[in-house]
């Protein structure tokens, strides 16, 4: 995201110009934006003229408004964000007041202004507009008869093709059809892999899968790529890196981005560090649940106690619509980072994210055990 | 390290939830009801409703539930005299005089059945009488009217079994067993309370006699059936020999001791609010079950063929030789020709595996070949004197673990093939890295599947030159362990054998360093003497979907799979679940031959007419157009957790395997932490779950899935949860909460 003018200073008013260039940032403008603030930015809108003989004509006008934002929605698949909120900005077209919802697309620049710009908002424009943060990964997870192609940024993970084939066993009189079908479900995947992966973006791309399936699609897809001549794949052949995953469904990614050879490709990219943060958690849980709590209860107790070591929270929690739950999350995080604490903000987009989300979307790895709090029903 | 639920006491009650053993639930409702817990409406009526039939038979054990207590109008809940309001719900003990009899009650019985109705509330009665649709043979009729209503409903759900085994013998009251005097005197004497887990474990235990009563082809089989697993394993193998004495008694006998349990359901039904829901819900949903009646083709001939089918998985840690094993007793046999054999060992020889050339017999894939590892289950047929068998070969790498769970979810015994040679017997154990064993997977998983009787074969011996210590020493390592699995020392039986010499396997050894220490019978042997588990042919039709294929004698629309109730013929609409499309059985093929029809527990091919090839996948069920599966998507299950690193927590994600669907879900909410052994709850909402625990979870799978409660229908209520390719839970449905 280029960040065009700032104007802010910490805690207080101030706006941004900013230019979203990627799928990705989009969602980092989604959890930038929240009820309150106020976009403004070229938008089109749809308005009723009277003619001479007085029946109304609908006419598409392009025009500049600033809305103060009531909701935001992200749609995931095309990419764009709708602001939906009331007019703030007099126009000949549309009165005061009046509700316009806005679109906010890649490469169309707006202005942000914010009555209070927290520290997480600060740090999450920092973040957005850090071009060095962004390195996409693609995965195909894959099982015999199952596969998904997923692309992982460094704030989102997107499934972006599934192939299912019902590939049938190799006995009786259904052995003939086993190699074809076989066969054919490489052949989507490899399709889907040519359509979705950009090797220009991706560092690398990654094919997992339990057992020999892996071996075999690679083998596959080298050999159909040097018959069919297909350039991106025999150009790229040192980008694919083959690793074990105990299943084609899109949780297993949690596995690849730990595979040693792929970590050593991504190694500082958020997804990564998050896997990690997350696997110390359980793994603290199960070692010593006195030690690791999750639950907003249970977490504000720990910190009362200053117990918090590392802080493990989803930016779903900030994007709360109410201002003082956002403000009692900013404060818990600053107060934590005070503390000399860790705190991971986790993205909701990704796997590790949508499994803390799960778990109320606050966790905590305490310093110190605190077995009282454990007893607590919070 | 020690595991909680491994240091149970080894005796026969020592099994813990996780053993769903056929009959454990009811030994569980034995030992556990006592007059002062929920479910012990259920010693009392059974008590008072033998003692109708038999006054004096059993007088003596009578007085001591039937005073003392009195049965809450409301809640059923059996208060001790002493009270004067209800314990549970503090409802006011009412009058004896308000007992209400059934005016369709023969006068003759009259006088027994007051005492029984008493104990029941109107909205019970209401709740249990049949549904005005319910269909019911004249058998059922008359027996209806010779009982009080609370029964009635009991014996609607028994229909199947009841209407199919009083065709012979009309219900009448007999003579009490000592089966039932055993059972009543036990229910009365031993005292644990198990309130929190009664309803589903008598609801298991009492639909599955009532599912076993449903396959017998005759009474006297549906009795002894009743009687020899159900009542002696439950109470321990050292009564078994009387009670299979008993076998012979009368008919009602079985059909009483179902009556008993059904009324057993009866009371936990009445107490549960959430189960009335669930039955509400299911009359929404299709018929319910009761109201099934099995077509007459269905029933007839079931018998025709002595011997009886039986679905044999191969399990075992990888390259512990379980495919050498087979194919060397398929080539013994004489299913695997001269030449193919030929083929194979030329073939082997050439990728410089020569000891392949037996494994090769099953393994057929060219990437199975080329790597000597069997990836997906291989199923071969052979014959023994009195089984047609149906082998599975179990792949033993750790990758190919959703594919074994498919393969075990249609077995009805296993055979656990060990390594004897130095080294691999403990790698398959304790395993290496973060993969555990297979051996130590597979035995767990396939117990929890549902197989009961086991085979270990220790293979290799003569890598270990046929020395006993070996076999002593591995036999005395896995032997706790297999019970902690829930395996019972008399359905585990143990042979010496070794593949590539081809010793003990369909005859004696001719080895004399073995034929100086083993002398019992060979592998084949062994296999023969399993048993075949009753099958549920009077149920509604239930074929689970293992693949899906096209061929040319079957069409496009072409599926495997294994019958687990009914049956089909050609021409036999159904309805495919999870789409819920109606087709019609266009053929039916086993082993590439055509049949007429095919019953449950077997496994066939079957080509559907009508029906887009997109509808069928593994994992799908197709039913009884009228019954159709359930397809659930927020479901209850009791769970036991593995020996497992990671917890889990609310909102873990996991593989749901059932049956042969296989399914991404995750963890919506851990209600509650369970006792292992006892049961009871320890701890509502635990915040996670470590290895050794069980819990009532709430599961919700990305996707419906095709599942049953473990009480309606067993096969299809066991579940296994697996993540990061270990199996780290394995449980039962105890509930459906939502479903599409």
């Amino acid at each position: 995201m280029k960040l065009v003018r700032q104007d802010i200073t910490k805690n207080g008013a101030g706006s941004v110009k900013l230019v979203p260039e990627e799928p990705e940032d989009m969602w980092h403008v989604y959890n930038l934006v929240a009820k309150g603030d106020r976009v403004s930015g070229v938008t089109v809108r749809k308005v009723m003229r009277e003619t001479a003989s007085g029946a109304g004509e609908a006419e598409r006008v392009r025009l500049k408004l600033e809305v103060e934002v009531e909701t935001v929605e992200y749609d995931k698949v095309a990419s764009v964000l709708r602001v939906r909120g009331k007019n703030m900005l007099e126009s000949e077209h549309v009165k005061l007041g009046a509700y316009h919802t806005m679109e906010l697309d890649q490469q169309r620049p707006f202005v942000l202004a914010k009555a209070v710009w927290d520290a997480m908002a600060i740090d999450y424009l920092k973040q957005a507009c850090d071009p060095a943060a962004s390195a996409d990964v693609a995965a195909v997870m894959m099982q015999e008869g199952l596969a998904n192609i997923c692309l992982v940024g460094a704030s989102i993970t997107t499934v972006k093709g599934r192939v299912e084939t019902s590939i049938p066993r190799k006995h009786g009189p259904a052995v003939a059809g086993y190699d074809k079908a076989l066969n054919k479900f490489f052949e989507n995947v490899l399709q889907a892999v040519l359509r979705h992966v950009n090797f220009a973006v991706v560092r690398c791309l990654v094919v997992a899968s339990p057992g020999f399936t892996k071996d075999q699609f690679f083998s596959y897809m080298m050999l159909e790529a040097t018959r069919r001549d297909l350039r991106p794949i025999v150009e790229n052949k040192g980008k694919i890196v083959l690793t074990h995953s105990s299943s084609g469904y899109k949780h297993a990614l949690k596995e690849v981005l730990a595979a040693p050879a792929v970590l050593a490709l991504i190694k500082d990219t958020k997804a990564v560090k998050e896997v990690k943060a997350l696997d110390d958690f359980h793994t603290m849980l199960a070692n010593d649940s006195s030690r690791a709590f999750y639950g907003p209860g249970h977490v504000f107790a720990a910190h009362d106690r200053l117990a918090i070591q590392t802080l493990l929270i989803t930016d779903e929690l900030f994007r709360s619509a109410d201002i003082t739950t956002r403000r009692k999350y900013v404060d818990l995080v600053e107060s934590v980072k005070a503390g000399g604490g860790d705190v991971y903000v986790f993205s909701s987009m990704h796997i590790s994210g949508e499994q803390l989300q799960q778990l109320t979307g606050i966790a905590a790895i305490l310093r110190f055990p605190l077995p009282d709090l454990e007893d607590m029903e919070l | 390290m020690p595991r909680k639920w491994r240091q149970s006491d080894f005796d026969d009650d020592g099994y813990d939830d996780y053993d769903e053993e056929d009959y454990y639930e009811e030994e569980e409702y034995l030992e556990d009801k006592e007059p002062t817990s929920t479910s012990s409406v259920v010693p009392g009526q059974s008590q008072s409703f033998t003692s109708t039939t038999q006054p004096t038979a059993t007088e003596v054990n009578e007085p001591e539930t039937e005073e003392g207590l009195w049965a809450c109008p409301v809640c059923t809940f059996d208060n001790s005299l002493d009270s004067l309001t209800c314990d549970i719900c503090d409802t006011p003990r009412e009058d004896l005089s308000e007992k209400v009899s059934d005016p369709s009650t023969s006068s003759k019985e009259k006088a027994y059945v007051v005492t029984e109705v008493q104990r029941v509330s109107p909205l019970a009665k209401a709740l249990f009488n049949p549904l005005p649709g319910t269909k019911s043979d004249q058998a059922t009729a008359s027996l209806r009217s010779n009982m009080p209503v609370l029964y009635q409903k009991s014996w609607g759900k028994v229909a199947d079994s009841s209407s199919f085994s009083s065709k012979i013998v009309p219900f009448k009251f007999d003579t009490p067993s000592p089966d039932e005097k055993n059972l009543a005197a036990r229910g009365l004497k031993k005292s644990p309370i198990r309130v929190a887990q009664s309803p589903d474990d008598i609801l298991n235990g009492a639909r599955s006699s009532m599912a076993k009563a449903g396959t017998s082809k005759s009474i006297s089989s549906a009795v002894s059936k009743l009687n020899v697993p159900g009542l002696s394993q439950s109470s321990g193998a050292s009564t078994s020999e009387s009670h299979v004495g008993n076998g012979s008694s009368s008919a009602p006998e079985g059909e009483l001791a179902d009556a008993l349990k059904q009324m057993n359901v009866g009371g936990d039904y009445m107490e549960s609010k959430s189960r009335e829901n669930a039955d509400a819900s299911t009359s929404t949903y299709g018929l319910s079950l009761e109201s099934y009646e099995p077509e007459p083709w269905m029933l007839k001939d079931a018998n025709k063929d002595s011997r009886q089918l039986l679905h044999l998985i191969v399990v075992g840690h990888v390259d512990a030789g379980k495919s050498t094993l087979m194919g060397r007793i398929l080539h013994l046999l004489g299913r695997v020709s001269q030449k193919e054999m030929h083929k194979n060992e030329k073939e082997s020889k050439q990728q410089g595996k020569g000891s392949f050339a037996y494994a090769f017999v099953l393994d057929e894939g060219a990437e199975e070949r080329a790597r000597g590892v069997t990836m997906t289950v291989a199923v071969a047929h052979f014959e023994t004197p009195k089984l047609r068998v149906v082998l599975l070969d179990a792949p033993g790498h750790r990758d190919f673990v959703p594919n074994m769970i498919s393969g075990a979810s249609q077995a009805d015994a296993a055979i656990l093939v060990v390594d004897a040679s130095i080294g691999a017997f403990e790698a398959g154990l304790e395993g290496e890295g973060q993969g555990r064993g297979q051996t130590r997977e597979h035995a767990q998983l396939v117990r929890s599947l549902g197989v009961e009787q086991l085979i270990v074969a220790v293979n290799k011996l003569d890598a270990v030159d046929f020395s006993k210590e070996r076999f002593d020493f591995i036999r005395g390592t896995l032997q706790p362990f297999l019970k902690q699995c829930g395996f019972k020392d008399g359905s585990l039986q143990w042979v010496p054998v070794s593949a590539s010499e081809g010793q003990n396997l369909t005859m004696a050894s001719t080895e004399s360093a073995l034929k100086a220490w083993y002398n019992g019978p060979c592998l084949i042997e062994l296999v023969d003497s399993l048993k075949p588990p009753p099958r549920l042919v009077a149920r509604p039709l239930r074929l689970t979907i293992a693949e899906v294929m096209k061929t040319r004698t079957l069409g496009p629309s072409a599926f495997g799979g294994k019958l687990e109730s009914g049956a089909i013929h050609s021409g036999t609409k159904v309805r495919v679940m999870p789409s819920g499309e109606i087709a019609t059985v266009k053929s039916i093929e086993l082993q590439g031959q055509q049949l007429k029809t095919a019953r449950a527990g077997e496994g066939v091919d079957v080509g559907l007419n009508g029906i887009d090839p997109g509808m069928l996948a593994p994992g799908g069920v197709v039913c009884h157009p009228d019954y159709p599966v359930p397809v659930a998507t927020r479901f209850e299950v009791q769970l036991l957790t593995l020996d497992i690193r990671t917890p889990i927590l609310k909102g873990s994600q996991v593989i749901l395997h059932v049956h042969h669907a296989r399914q991404p879900a995750r963890v919506d909410q851990l209600v509650s932490l369970l006792d292992p052994k006892k049961g009871t709850v320890l701890r509502q909402r635990p915040r996670h779950l470590t290895a050794n625990q069980s819990a009532i979870v709430v599961i919700v799978p990305d996707e419906g899935v095709c599942i049953e409660k473990y009480s309606d229908f067993r096969a299809l209520g066991r579940i296994a949860l697996r993540e990061g390719g270990k199996t780290i839970a394995v449980g039962i449905v105890t509930d459906i909460l939502e479903r599409k």
